[in-house]
């Protein structure tokens, strides 16, 4: 197992400089540069050209990569090629706010989605069954800005209950409640989709459990219901959803973009958007390569967890 | 190793954002003008009284960079035109007050400008505000090191060019003569050299020591930022907010209010923001939110024109837009009286040439053909062109050649993406084969544009308060994206900014007249300025806006009676 992980890291660093020549062929290939946006009159025509030599921005793409990759193994992302600012100072910034939010919303999505998967499992076909399937069909095909306005208009304009906007407070009291009332409502949003997701995995794969040979096993030595649920069948079904959440991981910087940005969210998916727009290359090629390894991260430690709950699963 | 089960599953990956980029509604000149000062008329009733917070919002979050020579963003200087003041401030009508600087007078040769300071100005630290701050804030902009865009404001100074190639540190034209006097010397006279050198000031004491190319990231400029303004940046939450607490010695009286928050809001939620009371003030409402806002019982409405307009550029170098009466008749194939009825609910003004309506030197309506929607006309128009109806339907250039157009805009604005449509649909109407190709982002479109691989597309110009339109509109320019090429014209705009033209009304009258060539030769289609429209809590008193400035420097006269603080 130790074995497999160190190979596993090891294969990530040429699997890094992969995507980071990839990433950065096709911001270039987009057209414009940082400089193009910037339609002032009042700016004099000699200083784009000025700004694209201290920028490096006429010299050949491979050079400029080879001059970001030198920088990058010095542990340098760069400076913003728009503001100036230094990139590690701008995600500094905002991972943590990513972070927070992608964590909390993803265990308001566990909390509900699984029980609720379960629950429905044992009684399939029912009407609640499919009223639980209908909701999830509803969370899942309507978008996260349209349940994000609803969840907005209700509990912070018609019921003043939550803030809408921003990650704290700035007047007042400004603690870690203040913080929690922050959270609430992108949290919400943002699991709105997890959360039918969760459920209808956790569903489909507890209901397939529940029909195999060792479950009738255990029925049939007398193990108490709760005892079969919980020993047997929740340690099997429970496998894809280990597998869900170390991909969802990967997923952590386009989900959040929407809801970011319709709460004020400063973190990283509003980063990386914006720099995308502003061809801010430092920044993007910074925010994929976390992207980038959120998403390496998150599958080896689906594969590693799924080893760790299927004993019969082996890596050599 | 193990196998491993892979769903396709479903993740909110679409990038449907609406997010309203500055960029996006094609920035432009935007020379910053700020602040405050005396002759005040207090527009409510009541003694004001001190106290209060109130919250402001933008739409847009702003990127960060709070050194005024430096910033490029329209929202960043919502927050720095309340911490940083300018040597003179403009009225309603963009005639000039006192600002830093309590008078200046010309040269008999109109190239030098000597600026009197005003001695009761402080920086927030308690430094006075003195001529060797003005000239180091003109030089470091003039250094070959500084990385930022504003080298316009000094380039007309003598010894800028040689500061700028490295030869001098500072520039000859500038003498400061005693502390609170200094005197700048133009290479070449020019009415409009005020406003092109009122720009924020900065405190030598604290960025002597820095070099320039260092700023952006220097804590001076992103935490512990030291203004002149009426309000001092005291927390910055990036992205999200700016906290402003009033500045006691400010020259212009102790703002009233004692705290401004700067709220980052999403441009849908704003509206609910203002009416559950969150937001006092909202800089860029929507127009279709104006009605809702009106009527929520806290808040009033404020717009006027902006300096600045939309329009749809023709690319005059292909030779299928050369034709004037084809240009012609596409302004009357276009109903844009209905446009700023239907899409900006109004809150817009048709514009006729390419010229802020609400400048001192815009055109009486009578003297501009109105172009009034008006098909069959456009149609006979083309008839008597000679781009006759073929088979297709479609009119075929007066040489028999086919003709289409393509018309371009970029994604992200609401309007554009109702207007783009409805304007293809009436050219087509009049026989023109118009293609609307689908959007590009912002970027993507400029890039385009500068290539010259689009025949038409939607953009608009954000204009500064002076009515030089050299930078778009000369024939040489870069930013002349029609390659409008017009003799004339470059002979007008030239007039505009001679020696003579130092008499506003022949100034007014050489605008005038380029005003009317443009509106004769539609490099162009104009269509409309779209309002500014602000919204504020009626707790708030002492609001005087004016079209240049919704503060009109005036922050700290704005003040909140005492039971609804």
């Amino acid at each position: 197992m130790t074995n497999y992980l160190v190979r596993r890291i090891l294969f990530m660093i040429p699997m890094l400089f992969l995507m980071s020549a990839i990433v950065f062929l096709m911001a270039h290939a987009a057209p414009g540069d940082p400089l193009q946006g910037l339609l002032d009159p009042t700016i004099k025509p000699e200083f784009f050209a000025e700004m694209r030599h201290r920028l490096g921005l006429d010299q050949p793409l491979y050079i400029q990569y080879w001059y970001w990759l030198q920088r990058m193994i010095e542990g340098n992302f760069g400076y913003s090629m728009r503001y100036g600012t230094a990139v590690s100072t701008m995600i500094a910034q905002r991972i943590g706010n990513t972070v927070e939010l992608y964590l909390v919303s993803h265990v308001i999505a566990l909390l509900i989605g699984l029980p609720i998967g379960i629950w429905v499992a044992r009684r399939p076909q029912s009407k609640l069954d499919y009223g639980v399937t209908g909701a999830s069909f509803l969370g899942l095909s309507t978008p996260s800005f349209f349940w994000g306005l609803i969840l907005i208009y209700i509990f912070a304009i018609k019921l003043g209950w939550l803030p809408a906007v921003g990650t704290v407070s700035t007047t007042g009291y400004a603690g870690i409640g203040d913080r929690i009332q922050h959270l609430i409502l992108p949290a919400f949003t943002l699991a709105i989709i997890d959360i039918a997701t969760y459920m209808r995995f956790m569903r489909s794969s507890t209901l397939e459990t529940l029909r195999m040979d060792f479950v009738r096993t255990a029925r049939a030595k007398g193990l108490k219901e709760g005892a079969v649920m919980f020993r047997h069948v929740l340690r099997n079904a429970i496998m894809p959803i280990v597998t869900l959440l170390g991909l969802n991981l990967g997923s952590v910087l386009s989900g959040a973009i929407i809801t970011e940005t319709m709460f004020s969210w400063p973190g990283l998916g509003q980063l990386g958007f914006n720099a995308v727009l502003d061809r801010d290359y430092p920044v993007i090629m910074a925010v994929n390569l976390m992207a980038a390894c959120a998403i390496m991260v998150g599958n080896l430690l689906a594969d590693a967890t799924y080893a760790w709950v299927d004993p019969r699963i082996r890596y050599d | 190793m193990g196998s491993r089960r892979r769903t396709a599953l479903l993740t909110g990956t679409g990038l449907m954002l609406s997010v309203a980029t500055l960029a996006g509604c094609g920035s432009g000149a935007s020379s910053p003008t700020n602040n405050s000062t005396s002759n005040t008329t207090s527009v409510n009733a009541g003694t004001p009284v001190d106290g209060g917070t109130i919250t402001m919002g933008m739409t847009v979050a702003p990127k960060g960079d709070f050194n005024p020579i430096y910033y490029e963003d329209l929202y960043t200087a919502y927050v720095l035109g309340m911490a940083f003041d300018t040597l003179v401030q403009q009225n309603g009508d963009t005639s000039l007050r006192a600002g830093l600087a309590n008078s200046w007078e010309l040269s008999a040769d109109k190239k030098t400008i000597t600026f009197h300071l005003r001695k009761d100005a402080k920086w927030q630290d308690g430094q006075p505000v003195t001529a060797d701050d003005v000239a180091f804030t003109y030089n470091s902009i003039a250094q070959k090191d500084y990385a930022g865009p504003r080298f316009n404001v000094v380039s007309n100074i003598v010894g800028s060019s040689e500061v700028k190639a490295g030869k001098a540190t500072t520039m000859s034209g500038i003498k400061v003569i005693d502390p609170y006097t200094i005197s700048i010397t133009t290479k070449r006279a020019n009415p409009a050299e005020i406003n092109t050198l009122n720009f924020y000031i900065i405190p030598k004491h604290i960025f002597e020591k820095i070099p320039v190319s260092q700023w952006p990231n220097a804590v001076q400029s992103t935490t512990n930022i030291i203004g002149d303004g009426p309000y001092q940046i005291t927390k910055i939450v990036p992205g999200q907010s700016f906290e402003l607490t009033a500045n006691p010695t400010y020259w212009g009286g102790k703002p009233h209010i004692q705290k401004v928050v700067w709220k980052v809001v999403d441009a849908s939620v704003a509206p609910g923001l203002l009416q559950n009371g969150e937001l006092d003030v909202l800089y860029g409402v929507s127009p279709k939110d104006v009605d809702s806002v009106k009527s929520n019982g806290k808040d009033a409405i404020y717009e006027a024109p902006a300096f600045g307009y939309s329009y749809i550029g023709f690319k005059l170098n292909e030779k299928k837009l050369q034709n004037l009466q084809l240009r012609q008749a596409m302004m009357y194939a276009i109903d844009r009286k209905g446009i700023v009825a239907g899409l900006l609910k109004g809150h817009g003004t048709v514009i006729n040439a390419p010229f802020a309506p609400t400048s001192w030197a815009a055109a009486p309506a009578s003297d501009l053909n109105p172009y009034p929607y008006d098909p069959t006309k456009s149609a006979q128009m083309l008839d008597a062109a000679g781009y006759k109806k073929g088979a297709d339907g479609w009119r075929t250039q007066p040489d028999g050649t086919p003709l289409s157009i393509t018309l371009d805009y970029s994604s992200g604005s609401p309007v554009l993406d109702q207007e783009a449509p409805i304007v293809t649909k009436q050219l087509q109407a009049v026989g023109i084969h118009a293609i609307l190709n689908p959007p590009h982002d912002f970027n993507t479109l400029v890039t385009n544009m500068e290539k010259d691989k689009v025949d038409m597309w939607f953009l608009g110009w954000s204009l500064a308060t002076d009515p030089d339109p050299e930078a778009i509109w000369l024939s040489t320019a870069k930013f002349n994206f029609e390659h409008y090429v017009n003799p004339q014209s470059d002979q007008l705009i030239q007039d505009g900014i001679s020696l003579q033209a130092f008499d506003q009304a022949y100034r007014k009258e050489v605008y005038v007249k380029w005003q009317e060539l443009l509106n004769h030769d539609v490099p162009m289609i104009y269509l409309y300025s779209a309002n500014n429209i602000y919204a504020y809590n009626t707790r708030i008193q002492g609001i005087d806006p004016t079209p240049v400035a919704f503060s009109n420097y005036h922050y700290q006269n704005w003040w909140i009676p005492k039971d609804k603080q």
